[in-house]
């Protein structure tokens, strides 16, 4: 089914949890989604860090917008992998599937999916080009994220 | 430490609006806004253009300056009238970033853009296949800078 910016927009705001990466480390995930481009796009900042924060394994910029053609990609910036442009593959309501090669010949899949109410679960993957796709049935970066709030003092 | 492409491009960073002459004929106010991610590992740059007399929005886009392995400037951008391309940078002046790259529908876009004395200018074509399109139509802008520069600390060349 094919989906539109607008469907993501519920999505706005900072999710954050600790998951795992794709390399089996523990991580600390933010990502910050936010209308952009006149409320056509959605952009999204994502980190993952180590848990205590000092290393960041990966972080990822990027925009969800339609082509003149009305097909949703994904413009992006990528620490490990450069520049990227990922195709959102039909999927689910609720789902944002990206996938993609990058200029290195790296097979790439992102995905969300809103699986209950304030909780996204966070997969992706990589591959090099001499990998066939059955390693896609490998270790994935996974993490469950959740809205993040500010903190408050707490009222006396 | 500043990275490569922020030695390059830090004097580039920030808030740059002005007059464009787009190629169809139409005149607007253009807006590009490059800010530093990542430390200094890409650019971001946000386009937009409106009409002067109301505001309302013509054209917007995003992209990514990023370095490859040899050093060239790769900016994948995303533009709503065009569409998506990743452009490699071509030889030029050292001032000067040039650009190209494909589109869909076997189009190029060209795209060559300067700052000197805090005026940026930018001037793109887009031509029909392969071979370059010198007498088609181009859209030409030169905008100045809006507010201060958005040098990250640490990242000044």
């Amino acid at each position: 089914m094919s989906r539109r910016v607008a469907d993501y927009l519920s999505w706005v705001g900072v999710w954050a949890g600790v998951g795992d990466t794709q390399a089996g480390q523990q991580t600390a995930i933010r990502t910050d989604f936010v209308a952009g481009l006149d409320g056509t796009s959605l952009q999204m900042h994502f980190e993952a860090w180590d848990t205590e924060f000092k290393t960041l394994y990966h972080g990822v910029r990027a925009v969800l917008a339609p082509a003149p053609s009305g097909v949703l990609r994904a413009l992006g910036y990528s620490t490990i992998h450069g520049p990227l442009i990922l195709e959102l593959t039909p999927d689910d309501e609720g789902v944002m599937a990206l996938a993609g090669d990058s200029r290195a010949n790296n097979h790439l899949s992102v995905t969300f999916v809103q699986d209950a109410p304030g909780e996204l679960l966070f997969t992706a993957f990589w591959r090099s080009a001499d990998k066939s796709a059955q390693a896609e049935d490998g270790p994935r970066m996974t993490c469950r994220l959740k809205p993040a709030t500010p903190w408050s003092p707490p009222r006396a | 430490m500043p990275t490569r492409l922020i030695k390059r491009f830090g004097d580039w960073l920030g808030t740059w609006r002005g007059t464009c002459e787009f190629s169809d004929g139409r005149a607007g106010l253009m807006q590009f806004r490059l800010t530093s991610v990542f430390n200094g590992e890409a650019i971001q740059v946000d386009t937009a253009s409106y009409i002067p007399e109301s505001g309302a929005p013509m054209t917007r886009g995003s992209g990514f300056f990023s370095l490859d392995r040899q050093g060239r400037v790769v900016n994948n951008i995303y533009a709503d009238y065009l569409g998506f391309a990743v452009l490699v940078e071509t030889p030029d002046d050292p001032e000067v970033l040039s650009l190209e790259g494909g589109l869909p529908g076997n189009m190029t876009l060209t795209v060559t853009m300067s700052v000197a004395n805090d005026l940026m200018t930018l001037s793109s074509r887009v031509g029909e296949g392969y071979k370059s399109a010198p007498g088609r139509p181009r859209t030409y802008t030169q905008m100045k800078r809006v507010g201060p520069i958005q040098r990250p600390k640490g990242d000044a060349p």
